[in-house]
């Protein structure tokens, strides 16, 4: 059979400890962060060259077989899932950071190495890597690519695709080029930018040019306590409307301050309704002429306490308690769900309030803890998998909630990916004809349909036989846009 | 360009947009206000023009979100004022603003300003995008929100694409605050002592959002709140004078605003001047000019250059005999090619056109561009020949 020529061929490659084809080992790689979902790959490869996964992914072209690449597996919406026909090329063995340009200020890193090690890389001189996902100890810079990962600090710098300036990547027909590049403005259409954030499923990254910045002078953190999520929303648009752009600006509800709180020990409010962290860093004069401006506008939506950092340590807690929440909410709950829903950030306070009610009727608990400034929402749905059904009201309670972003005039995926989870949603947000144009790109990429096939895009298998319906988007209904 | 005996369309929004398209037979050219139509290679035998400057409709506009919603062919200089009204701006400084460049077009050639060094081009900018294939095919990418993973971004394919894949029908762009207060520094420096201003602003605390390099002089531009633009000034200049040259001069720009739009045109050049754009990485700076004028030597032309400082992107500006237009761009190509970057030719003097070679050689994507050509636009049909490759 293909699959057993392709692992006596790998075996030949890549050494006998670079395949693993049966045993235990092989139930490590069944799942990525998305644990619900699992399949028992065929054959998983570990190379540690470009030349290698090359080789891997033109003997997969030629049989046909599907390949699955996989980075650190803290992926949250099953891209990473393998095929169980098909090979999972692993690149955590490829780890090196290659090249640094402390003057250019850019890095070339292998896709393996992991997010954080790449600020820590380049910390000597000052310099850091700007998107900052609550995964960075663990995740690598190829599955951040993939996914274009955002974190706290997106609102302000970007995310992965605003820092990403180049790619090595392996076609799906086993081809090694490069897409953009360490000098700006490379000619040709920008397949960089396409590549980042396609989860995969066009080709294989092999190495990641990213851009560094410089720390910035200054940076200031406060803590507001809110009575209601919807006073800590008036916040967040009152500081954006006055043009303060903060750095960070999160927001968890009462639930997710208690997983937090006895997680971590920041001395969060147990009793707030919402706590707000503000973060503003730049040039010294910058910061201090607007963190004031901050804290005024915080008291004025009815913050009833505001803690300020008073040095490095303060903050670090801060944010190790706000990127642990999810870990965090293991102790509220046995199992969860967790969605990553966008909606205009002017819509926080109503959206909110909102899901608490359908929290309210379904019966279910659910937290947030999200990113305020970019509306990027993680409700939480809580559960306990072990009573009869739970699993399945909790999950149908956490598709409407993500419908309820939709319908808000956001979008169904802020920074986790659609992948396997949410590729039946898909046509909540985009008709027939987009995904049509989407999948010609997918082919001029992976003409033989082997690079992750089955995520991101909605199949008859995956969702039944039709499609789900066509919704007006939000503003096509208010008749500021049509769809023909 | 020769469109001469092409027709002309202008529709009014996307619907008519795809009719002009679905009626249209053979070479479609897409316009906006035609500022940059001399970007890319001459197309062949344009039958239909569709030029957008019909559709310059604010579909929506939400300065709390902000976010906003255009038709194409909405001039840029229109889209400025309207959100100046709220005190924001799209935080993009291309030229030809005032000859009525459209958002649509500067997305489409992904024209940039100094400015894109605090910034990013439109590129970084747009959320969402509708478009039309030849094929009458039309696609919705993104959406309305800042923050947004779902599906493919062909917003970032089409993006300087001058419009050889597709009609850009409208656009979804975020917005930024407007700052309070800007700050302009002149400070005389050759390429060399430019570069190394470069490397000290870059590995130093403070955020210029401007570093422009010409006229034998850095122009360094601050930008934000009152109190904080005077502070940055003051600190950068003693950084500079500690690490770059004691007796660094910096003077305060009186008329900046004048200075940074003669800047910016310079990025356009002038009609009898071929413009090129080189790329190096920004400490290169002083080798990349030093090939720009040795190519000139080389030539037979005069040349005028200006420099992204801290992007790496160099503007030279031909003068002088057209017939050494082409061996200037030939010389400095191979010079910037020896320093890993490129060069592209962005207006071509009309009687130096026909030997100038505008992309070079072509990228190593070639093929994987050919393909995503042949998938979006099969039959070839949207400028045909224009983009690199003879794509
Ligand atoms: C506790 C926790 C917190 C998180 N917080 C955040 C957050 O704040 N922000 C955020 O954006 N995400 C977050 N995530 C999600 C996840 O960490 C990111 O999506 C991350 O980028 C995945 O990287 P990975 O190396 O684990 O990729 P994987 O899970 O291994 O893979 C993810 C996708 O990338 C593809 N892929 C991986 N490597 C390559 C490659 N070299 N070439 C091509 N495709 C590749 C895979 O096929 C898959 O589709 C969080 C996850 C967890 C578990």
């Amino acid at each position: 059979m293909a699959i057993d020529r392709l692992r006596d061929e790998f075996t030949t490659l890549l050494g006998a400890d670079g395949v693993i084809s049966a045993g235990p080992q092989l139930r490590t790689y069944e799942c990525d962060g998305l644990t619900g979902y699992r399949v028992r790959p065929a054959l998983v490869v570990l190379p540690t060259t470009t030349e290698e996964v090359a080789a891997v992914v033109r003997a997969c072209h030629r049989e046909r077989i599907p390949f699955v690449a996989r980075g650190a597996g803290t992926g949250l919406s099953g891209g990473a899932l393998p095929h169980a026909d098909g090979v999972l090329v692993v690149l955590a063995r490829m780890r090196s950071i290659l090249h640094v340009d402390v003057d250019n200020r850019y890095l070339i890193a292998e896709p393996g190495v992991t997010n954080a090690a790449i600020s820590a890389a380049v910390a000597e001189h000052d310099l850091y890597y700007a998107p900052d996902p609550s995964s960075q100890i663990v995740c690598s810079i190829g599955g951040n690519v993939a996914e274009n990962s955002g974190g706290v600090h997106c609102l302000k710098y970007g995310f992965t695709t605003n820092h990403v300036q180049g790619l090595e990547f392996v076609t799906a027909e086993g081809e090694i080029v490069e897409l953009g590049g360490a000098v700006a403005d490379t000619p040709g259409y920008d397949l960089r930018g396409v590549v980042v954030g396609s989860e995969g499923t066009l080709g294989i990254v092999t190495k990641v040019i990213v851009r560094l910045l410089r720390r910035p002078e200054a940076v200031e953190t406060l803590l507001a306590d809110f009575d209601t999520p919807r006073e800590a929303g008036d916040a967040v648009t009152a500081i954006t409307t006055a043009g303060i752009v903060p750095a960070g600006m999160e927001m968890m509800d009462n639930l997710a301050v208690q997983a937090c709180e006895e997680d971590a020990q920041v001395g969060l409010n147990l009793e707030a309704g919402a706590v707000l962290v503000v973060e503003l860093d730049g040039p010294q004069a910058e910061v201090s002429a607007l963190f004031g401006e901050v804290q005024r506008h915080c008291e004025q939506a009815g913050a009833t306490n505001i803690r300020i950092a008073e040095d490095d340590a303060e903050r670090a807690l801060i944010w190790k308690g706000r990127k642990a929440a999810f870990a965090a909410m293991g102790r509220l709950s046995r199992d969860y769900f967790v969605q990553d829903g966008v909606i205009p950030r002017t819509r926080l306070g109503e959206v909110l309030e909102r899901i608490g009610e359908m929290s309210d009727e379904a019966g279910y608990r659910v937290a947030n803890v999200f990113h305020a400034g970019d509306g990027n929402l993680h409700p939480l749905v809580l559960y306990d998998g072990r009573n009869e059904g739970e699993a399945d009201e909790a999950e149908e309670l956490s598709i409407r909630i993500v419908e309820l972003c939709v319908e808000s005039g956001g979008s169904i995926t802020g920074e986790h990916g659609v992948g396997a989870d949410k590729a039946c949603s898909m046509p909540k947000m985009f008709g027939e004809e987009d995904l049509a144009l989407m999948q010609r790109v997918r082919a001029a990429f992976d003409p033989a349909g082997i690079c992750n096939p089955g995520k991101l895009f909605p199949t008859p298998r995956l969702c039944g036989e039709r499609p789900g319906p066509y919704r007006a988007h939000p503003l096509e209904q208010a008749g500021l846009a049509e769809r023909l | 360009m020769s469109t001469d005996t092409a027709s002309t369309l202008r529709p009014n929004d996307l619907g008519e947009a795809l009719e002009a398209i679905l009626d249209a037979a053979g070479a479609l050219l897409f316009t906006g206000g035609g500022t940059k139509l001399g970007w890319g290679t001459d197309p062949t035998g344009v039958d239909v023009v569709i030029e957008t400057t019909a559709m310059t409709d604010l579909l929506s506009y939400d300065a709390a979100d902000a976010t906003v919603a255009v038709q194409a062919g909405m001039p840029l200089a229109q889209l400025q004022a309207t959100l100046a009204e709220h005190d924001q701006w799209l935080a993009i400084d291309p030229p030809h603003v005032a000859d009525g460049a459209t958002v649509g077009g500067v997305f489409a050639t992904n024209d940039a300003g100094p400015r894109r060094l605090a910034h990013g081009t439109v590129r970084d900018l747009v959320i969402g995008a509708t478009y039309v294939l030849a094929d009458g095919a039309v696609g919705r990418t993104g959406g309305f929100v800042i923050k947004n993973v779902a599906g493919y971004d062909m917003a970032k394919l089409l993006c300087g694409s001058l419009g050889t894949l597709a009609l850009v029908a409208e656009l979804v762009l975020r917005v930024d605050p407007r700052p309070q207060a800007s700050v302009t520094l002149g400070i005389p420096a050759d390429a060399a002592t430019a570069a190394r201003i470069g490397v000290a602003l870059g590995g130093a605390p403070v955020e210029p959002v401007a570093v422009e390099w010409a006229d034998d002089t850095v122009w360094l531009q601050f930008a934000g709140h009152p109190d904080a633009v005077r502070a940055q000034a003051d600190a950068t200049v003693a950084l500079l004078r500690r690490q770059v040259a004691a007796d660094l001069e910096a003077d305060e720009v009186e008329d900046a605003d004048a200075v940074w739009r003669r800047l910016t045109d310079g990025l356009a050049g002038a009609d009898g001047q071929t413009v090129v754009r080189g790329a190096c990485l920004p400490t290169q700076l002083p080798d990349a000019a030093q090939g720009c004028v040795d190519a000139a030597g080389h030539a037979g032309v005069d040349v005028e250059i200006q420099a992204h400082v801290l992007v790496g992107v160099l503007t030279a500006r031909v003068v002088g005999d057209p017939g050494g237009h082409a061996a200037f761009v030939d010389a400095w190509r191979a010079r910037l090619s020896q320093l890993g970057g490129h060069a592209m030719v962005r207006r071509t003097a009309a009687k130096a056109a026909g030997g100038v070679d505008v992309w070079g050689s072509p990228p190593s994507a070639m093929g994987l561009m050919r393909q995503v050509k042949q998938q979006l636009d099969p039959d070839g049909r949207c400028a045909p020949g224009r983009f690199v490759g003879g794509m």
